[in-house]
């Protein structure tokens, strides 16, 4: 173990730190405003250590769900004003935590990288932010009369429009080949 | 029965294998599982909130996958050819190439090698970016420290593409073989060579012949050169006087290594050396300072292995010596055949040095079967001086250990009585003292058993 850690090089515990930091901020910024406390927060700080040692791992997934179940608690439960400026950070975290944990996850705790690898997918996760930022503007501008209550036959539209956009994920990624 | 053409169509689509060369990653469906969480309570709930929540993971995954790879990345191990000596610098190059679309994200390439190529940071992963329709390299250099066919490779590779949505399988290469030369020890002799034979050589023979050695002035003779009379001489002494010389000999020299037995660490050309290195560096270094005198030099195996290098001179025979040294292994064998056996192949004019470490009671015998047979023979003990005893719980080790320096002694002692001179081998000049003896020996008057 000693000699494991003797071997670690920078640049993947830069991107651990970084799992460990945008899972921090995920679970933070989602979290009921009332639910901050120290106690909380360091509950927060120990489950964000999880996936800075196994990016690899299904905890990624669960630390995601986990903050959209806060978020959902948050706004729906407690009745928090949902703030464009608050939704786009949670938004940008969670993305953050996906797209570093990713990158942690193929790099090995002992390799030597070239900085244009990191350079690259900052550049990357820049780039998507920014588009991000633009389709979120126009998302929030052009939809905002949909409501709770709405009909059933709307309903059903957008539930199906979803579950196509899903499916056209789905199609893409081609998931079934992962069972090869 | 329908059988398949041997020619495949000109419409062969030879990308449908290729799919399978990228997996998705665990990231890939977790970003589209979230995205599909998010969207469905954004529809169930109403609120557009949860849909900015999934709009950077859904873009990240649709521009990754707008573009995917297709086809393994390509990879390639190369080393520089520069037939390197111990302790010189080696270089290796890994490359991967991107024959895509797309580029990768990164690349992740490791090479295995032997622990003796001190390749700098070879045993980490090297990560690399690789943009499409290029190929990266990764150089690594370091010192081979220690002789022998070293390998170097396999490399492996794999690639992370599409935001690391996606992963390569592994592509693996074969494996290098880099020949590592040993370290020549300094080494000179300059006594002169029991017998010298053959025509040419830097050996002065005792015999007279045309040679630049002055032997003396005599007489003329018919069949004497002209150019040879000593007019100086010859005025003084009003006859005609000829200037006598010796002739220039090569000699044969016969290096055996005793491979029966392999004792020491070795830790490299800075560090401890084995019996094995100790031997393979003295019988490089041997060969090079004979064949350098113009000497023909010979190997040959005492093991199991048996192997011979014929008799050669000049710089080709000293290429051929490393090359054959690249192959020796410590052989133990049960039987092995004695002094006797091996002089049959050993001509009667050679100097035969023996590189033993005396640790097997039958190199004793061989020793002493060759001085029998009439050879000339030097033993070179190439076992490493400063030996301690080994630690033990029973506390007898280090009298054990005695009992056997002094058993070791003894056994030299008594070859010393048959004959045989046993030097301990100190590099330059180690020879010296015992070539003289062996020389002395060789111009005394030989009876009875000698051939």
């Amino acid at each position: 173990m000693i000699d494991k850690l003797r071997r670690v090089t920078p640049a993947p515990l830069i991107m651990r730190a970084l799992v460990f930091a945008t899972g921090f901020a995920a679970l933070w910024s989602a979290a009921p405003g009332a639910a901050l406390s120290p106690r909380f927060l360091f509950f927060i700080g120990v489950l964000s250590l999880v996936p800075a040692f196994a990016p690899g791992s299904r905890f990624v997934d669960v630390m995601m769900v986990l903050a959209v179940i806060f978020w959902v608690v948050a706004t729906l439960g407690t009745g928090q004003t949902v703030t464009g400026p608050g939704t786009f950070t949670t938004a940008c975290a969670l993305y953050l935590l996906h797209s570093s944990a990713a990158l942690a996850a193929v790099l090995p705790y002992d390799s030597i990288v070239d900085s244009a690898v990191i350079l690259r997918w900052a550049a990357r996760a820049a780039l998507v932010i920014v588009v991000s930022a633009a389709v979120s503007t126009l998302i929030v501008l052009t939809v905002p009369s949909v409501t709770p209550g709405a009909s059933v036959p709307v309903l059903l539209v957008g539930l199906g429009a979803a579950a196509g956009i899903v499916a056209v994920l789905s199609w893409a990624a081609r998931l079934k080949k992962r069972e090869l | 029965m329908q059988l398949r053409p041997a020619d495949p169509p000109r419409d062969f689509d030879d990308a449908a294998p290729d799919e399978d060369q990228w997996i998705p990653t665990t990231a890939l469906s977790r970003a589209v599982f979230v995205c599909g969480v998010l969207l469905i309570l954004a529809v169930l709930f109403g609120r557009a909130d949860f849909v900015v929540l999934a709009v950077p993971l859904a873009l990240s995954v649709a521009f990754g996958l707008s573009r995917r790879p297709r086809g393994a990345p390509g990879l390639r191990l190369s080393t520089v050819e520069t037939l390197p000596v111990e302790g010189g610098e080696l270089g290796a190059t890994i490359e991967v190439e991107n024959r895509d679309i797309t580029g990768y994200d990164l690349a992740v390439l490791r090479v295995q090698h032997s622990p003796w190529l001190k390749l700098a940071d070879g045993d980490r992963p090297q990560v690399t970016s690789v943009a499409r329709g290029v190929a990266a390299a990764v150089e690594m250099t370091g010192p081979a420290i220690r002789w022998g066919r070293q390998t170097l490779g396999p490399a492996s590779a794999y690639a992370v593409a599409c935001d690391g949505l996606l992963i390569s399988r592994a592509v693996v290469t074969g494996a290098l073989g880099v020949r590592v030369y040993p370290m020549t020890e300094p080494f000179a002799a300059d006594e002169a060579m029991p017998r010298a034979a053959g025509l040419v050589g830097q050996h002065r023979s005792r015999r007279a012949g045309e040679g630049g050695e002055l032997a003396g002035v005599r007489q003329f003779a018919p069949g004497d050169r002209l150019r040879r009379i000593d007019w100086r001489v010859s005025l003084r002494t009003e006859r005609l006087h000829v200037a006598a010389t010796l002739s220039d000999r090569d000699a044969e020299v016969v290096i055996l290594l005793d491979l029966l037995a392999d004792a020491g660490r070795s830790e490299g050309v800075h560090g401890t050396a084995s019996v094995l290195d100790r031997a393979v560096r003295a019988s490089a270094a041997i060969a090079e300072h004979y064949l350098h005198l113009g000497d023909r030099v010979s190997l040959l195996e005492y093991g199991s292995m048996a192997r011979k290098l014929r008799p050669a001179s000049g710089r080709r025979q000293y290429l051929t010596v490393l090359e054959w040294l690249l192959d020796a292994y410590p052989s133990p064998t049960a039987q092995e055949r004695g002094g006797a056996q091996l002089a049959a192949s050993i001509s009667a004019d050679a100097l035969v040095v023996v590189l033993t470490p005396l640790l097997d009671a039958r190199s004793a015998g061989m020793l002493a079967g060759l001085v029998r047979a009439g050879r000339f023979v030097i033993a070179v003990d190439t076992l490493p001086a400063g030996l301690i005893a080994p630690v033990t719980s029973s506390g007898w080790s280090e009298v054990a250990f005695r009992l056997w320096k002094l058993e070791r002694e003894n056994t030299i002692g008594q070859l010393r009585e048959h004959g045989v001179p046993v030097v301990a081998w100190a590099g330059a000049g180690s020879l010296d003292s015992v070539l003289r003896d062996v020389s002395r020996l060789a111009s005394a008057p030989k009876v009875g058993a000698y051939r």
